[in-house]
């Protein structure tokens, strides 16, 4: 549909009026709200991951792109909230207990939404107990872990272990990363998966998803 | 112990490409760019803390307070200085409020915009420092080493941040550590110089040699880096 790959272009270009625009239109033009949110704005966002992963963009590209997609979600979400449409998946996420370094779960944050994923923040110096009540009340399909620095990241271990004490280990998948992270210590830790970058958490958490679903 | 509060220069430039722009920028982004810069001095407080200590050289860099630093690699840099500097700087809790609520309001680029701008403050107020140290060292005739932050580069234990604080006031500038070693306000920077008459200048307040960081968007062969 012309409006949707319209909508998708102008989102890659970084064009948030118009994206608004076209989404009201499209809106008017009693197109499905979920349709216009795949193929619209995931989709555009997808293809300036793509983008991004092949360094033929950079991060503010990517930022800007990220300004017109949520102008399009901020008039789509309430509509998608009635209709009770589904996400790709649930994200807890969080910066761990002693860190307060926030910038790069908030990129992953802003990434996941722009896939089609539910994201649930919870901030940064998140205690492991916090973790843990979060899985119990959302039930995400995927529980992010941010830190910063080597010593903090040491709390990410406290909560896959606080997890396994409540028999919720196997109950969600654990994502980890941050300027100190490795993919050595996630394999150590007994995360399920690991990402340098927001885009790469993107398709790491599509993948995983899809094998735990 | 002395506290100062410093006047910095954001360069815009610099920003941008901290940002990720290699050389063209669309004019949209370097008005936007600008305009936080203008905005950036109302809520940047840069203010640093900093003393000279004597140290013997004794299983490593030992202080008054009878603390050691016991990293070789540092170690081996500091050895041969009379004495050695410490610091702690920051550009107060302002600019990472302002930063959290761009982010909350899903304004991602502005929030990145300003995140930017405190790292470009923090490497400005860095070089700024040790410039005004090394100009008096040149005087004295004595050199300075390069600036030497704990849990960076060759410093590997950043558990020796608690060396510095244990040595400064820090709340005069309102910077306190916490149990994970990390300091609040986030864009806080640490760090220790070594000065002395066998000491050889350093050509940069800091290197990013050390580092295995090598697709780190802040680094620099040669000339200035942030921590
Ligand atoms: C910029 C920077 C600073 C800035 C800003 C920090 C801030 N948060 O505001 C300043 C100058 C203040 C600073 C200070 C310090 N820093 Co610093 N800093 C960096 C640097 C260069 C970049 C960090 C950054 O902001 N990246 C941009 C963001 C967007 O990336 P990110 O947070 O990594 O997030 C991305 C990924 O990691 C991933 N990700 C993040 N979270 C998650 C979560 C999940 C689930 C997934 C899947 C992925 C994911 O996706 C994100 C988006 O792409 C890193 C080195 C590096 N190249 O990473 C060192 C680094 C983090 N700093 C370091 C250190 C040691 C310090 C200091 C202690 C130095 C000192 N002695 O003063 C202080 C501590 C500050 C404090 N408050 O305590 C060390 C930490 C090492 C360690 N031992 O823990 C690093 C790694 C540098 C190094 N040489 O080793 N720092
Ligand atoms: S700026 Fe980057 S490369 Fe240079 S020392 Fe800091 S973290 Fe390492």
């Amino acid at each position: 549909m012309a409006i949707l790959q319209e909508i998708s272009e102008n989102l890659q270009k970084g064009y948030a009026p118009k994206v608004t625009e076209l989404v009201k239109q499209a809106l008017n033009n009693k197109l499905d709200p979920l349709q216009i949110l795949n193929d619209g704005l995931i989709n555009g966002m997808n293809i300036v991951g793509v983008k991004f992963r092949n360094n033929e963009i950079y991060v503010p590209e990517v930022l800007i792109a990220a300004r017109a997609m949520y102008a399009g979600l901020n008039i789509l979400r309430p509509i998608l909230t009635q209709t009770g449409a589904t996400y790709v998946g649930r994200v807890v996420i969080g910066t761990v207990k002693g860190d307060i370094h926030d910038i790069g779960k908030n990129l992953v944050k802003m990434m996941m939404e722009g896939a089609g994923f539910e994201v649930i923040d919870l901030g940064v110096d998140v205690s492991p107990e916090k973790f843990v009540d979060a899985v119990k009340n959302y039930k995400p399909d995927i529980l992010g872990m941010s830190a910063l620095l080597t010593t903090t990241m040491l709390n990410m271990k406290d909560t896959i272990e606080a997890l396994k004490s409540e028999n919720l280990r196997d109950k969600v998948v654990v994502m980890v990363g941050g300027a100190a992270v490795t993919e050595s210590y996630a394999v150590e830790i007994g995360a399920n998966g690991y990402a340098r970058d927001s885009v790469s958490a993107v398709e790491r958490a599509k993948e995983l998803v899809l094998n735990y679903k | 112990m002395q506290v100062k509060n410093y006047q910095i220069e954001i360069d815009k430039y610099l920003v941008l490409k901290y940002l990720g722009y290699k050389d063209k920028v669309p004019k949209d982004i370097l008005d936007e760019v600008g305009e936080c810069v203008d905005e950036s001095y109302g809520f940047i407080k840069p203010a640093i803390c900093f003393d000279q200590l004597k140290f013997k050289f004794k299983d490593g860099i030992l202080l008054p307070d009878e603390s050691i630093i016991k990293v070789q690699y540092i170690v081996e840099v500091l050895k041969r200085s009379d004495y050695i500097v410490m610091a702690v700087m920051t550009l107060g809790k302002e600019i990472e409020d302002k930063i959290s609520t761009f982010f909350a309001r899903n304004d991602y680029m502005k929030g990145m915009i300003y995140d930017v701008i405190g790292n470009v403050g923090l490497e400005y107020m860095g070089k700024r420092f040790w410039q005004e140290l090394a100009e008096v060292a040149k005087k004295d005739g004595i050199g300075i080493t390069q600036s030497l932050n704990p849990g960076t580069g060759g410093w590997k234990d950043i558990k020796d941040q608690s060396i510095i604080f244990n040595n400064l006031n820090t709340s005069l500038i309102g910077v306190e550590l916490t149990d994970a070693f990390m300091m609040k306000p986030m864009k806080s920077l640490s760090m220790v110089y070594g000065i002395g008459k066998a000491v050889k200048t350093s050509l940069v307040d800091h290197d990013c040699a050390e580092c295995p960081l090598i697709d780190c968007p802040y680094r620099k062969e040669v000339a200035k880096c942030i921590n």
